[in-house]
C-alpha cells in the first residue's frame, strides 16, 4: 500500500500591525532607506516554519497544519497572527 | 510545625536553579528542592519558583516549549489552590506563555540582551510577593534578558491596574517610571505582573541575584524580600 502524499506547507508567524517591530524598523531605516531604497515604506519581520506533512489531501494537511499553529501556539495570539501557504505538493 | 516546602522547577535549559536553591536554602533555611520538571508533583510542595534560564533553548519563543510540560498543569492546579508560584526571568516567560499570567513578553525594544542592574518600584506592596517591601519601596536587581519587553494591550492594561496585578515598575533613581529607566521597551514600564487572584507573580529581574550584600555592587539585600515574603505568605495559608 503506497503511503499518503506529502505537502510542503508554509507557516509565516508577524506581529501584528500595533506591536513595534524594532528589527523591521532597523532594516527599514539603517539599511534600506540610507542605501537608496527610499521608495520601500514598510519592513516587517517575521518567522517561517516550512513544514512536510503527510495527508489524503492538501485541504486535510492544511487543515491539521492550522489546528497544530493554534493547538501548541505556534505563534503567541496576544502579539502575533499566523498565516499558512502550500509551497508545493 | 514542619518547614515550608517549596519546588524549585527545572526545564532542560534552566540555569537559575542552583543559585536560587542556595538563597531559599542556604541563605532563608526553607525546605526546598530541585525536582526535574516531569516529576513535579505539586500534593508535596506548598509554593514553587520557576527560576531563570534558557529553557529548551529558547526556541520557537522563550517559554512556549516549557509551557507544554506537565509541570505546568502541577502548576496550574497549585495556583488554584492558592498556592504562591513565582517566575523569575525565563520562569515568567514560561508563566505568560502557559496563560497563568497575562499579557506578552517581546523581544527588547533595542533589540539587545540586557544585563544590568535596575531600579525596580514596588506597586502593589502586600502582595504575596511584597509583604516585606511597602508601596513606592524601590527595589535594586540585576537583569539579563533578551526578551523582556512586557506587552499588553490597553484594555488588558487598564484592567491589570484596575486589579492591582501590576507588581513591578522599572523607576529611576528618584523612583519615577521613566523612558530612559525603561531597559526593554516594556508597556508603561511593567516589570512584573501577577494573576488575577494575586498568588501567581512573574518579573524579569533576578531576585535570587540580588539577595547577598556580596553580589550587589550596592551592598543591598533587596531580593530577600521577594523571597520571604513568599515564604511568609506560604506559612499564613498552611495556618488557615
Amino acid at each position: 500500500m503506497a503511503g499518503l502524499p506529502r505537502f510542503r506547507i508554509d507557516v509565516f508567524i508577524t506581529n501584528k500591525p500595533a506591536i513595534r517591530d524594532p528589527e523591521g524598523e532597523s532594516i527599514l531605516e539603517d539599511l534600506a532607506i540610507l542605501n537608496g531604497f527610499e521608495s520601500v515604506k514598510s519592513i516587517r519581520t517575521g518567522k517561517v516554519l516550512a513544514m512536510e506533512i503527510e495527508a489524503e489531501n492538501v485541504e486535510i494537511a492544511k487543515s491539521k497544519v492550522i489546528e497544530m499553529c493554534d493547538s501548541l501556539r505556534l505563534y503567541n495570539p496576544v502579539v502575533s497572527s499566523c498565516s499558512v501557504r502550500v509551497a508545493g505538493g | 510545625m514542619d518547614k515550608l516546602k517549596v519546588a524549585i522547577v527545572q526545564f532542560p535549559g534552566t540555569n537559575c536553579d542552583r543559585d536560587t536553591y542556595h538563597i531559599l536554602n542556604d541563605v532563608l533555611k526553607a525546605d526546598v528542592q530541585v525536582i526535574w520538571h516531569e516529576d513535579l508533583r505539586m500534593d508535596a510542595f506548598d509554593s514553587a519558583v520557576i527560576p531563570g534560564g534558557f529553557s529548551y533553548g529558547d526556541n520557537l519563543r522563550a517559554g512556549v516549549i516549557a509551557a507544554y510540560s506537565p509541570a505546568l498543569g502541577q502548576l496550574r492546579k497549585a495556583g488554584e489552590d492558592g498556592k504562591p508560584i513565582l517566575g523569575i526571568c525565563n520562569g515568567f516567560q514560561i508563566l505568560v506563555e502557559s496563560g497563568l499570567l497575562p499579557g506578552a513578553l517581546l523581544r527588547n525594544s533595542g533589540l539587545r540582551f540586557v544585563c544590568r542592574w535596575v531600579n525596580v518600584r514596588v506597586e502593589a506592596g502586600n502582595s504575596l510577593f511584597t509583604k516585606f517591601s511597602e508601596n513606592g519601596t524601590i527595589l535594586k536587581m540585576p537583569i539579563a534578558h533578551n526578551e523582556g519587553r512586557y506587552y499588553a494591550e490597553d484594555d488588558l492594561l487598564a484592567s491589570l491596574e484596575r486589579n492591582g496585578q501590576i507588581i513591578f515598575k522599572y523607576v529611576d533613581e528618584g523612583g519615577q517610571p521613566s523612558e530612559p529607566s525603561n531597559p526593554n521597551g516594556s508597556v508603561s514600564n511593567i516589570a512584573g505582573v501577577s494573576n488575577h487572584d494575586g498568588n501567581i507573580v512573574g518579573l524579569m529581574p533576578h531576585p535570587e541575584r540580588a539577595s547577598e550584600s556580596l553580589l550587589s555592587p550596592f551592598r543591598t539585600t533587596h531580593g530577600l524580600q521577594i523571597f520571604t515574603s513568599m515564604l511568609r505568605s506560604v506559612e499564613v495559608l498552611l495556618k488557615r
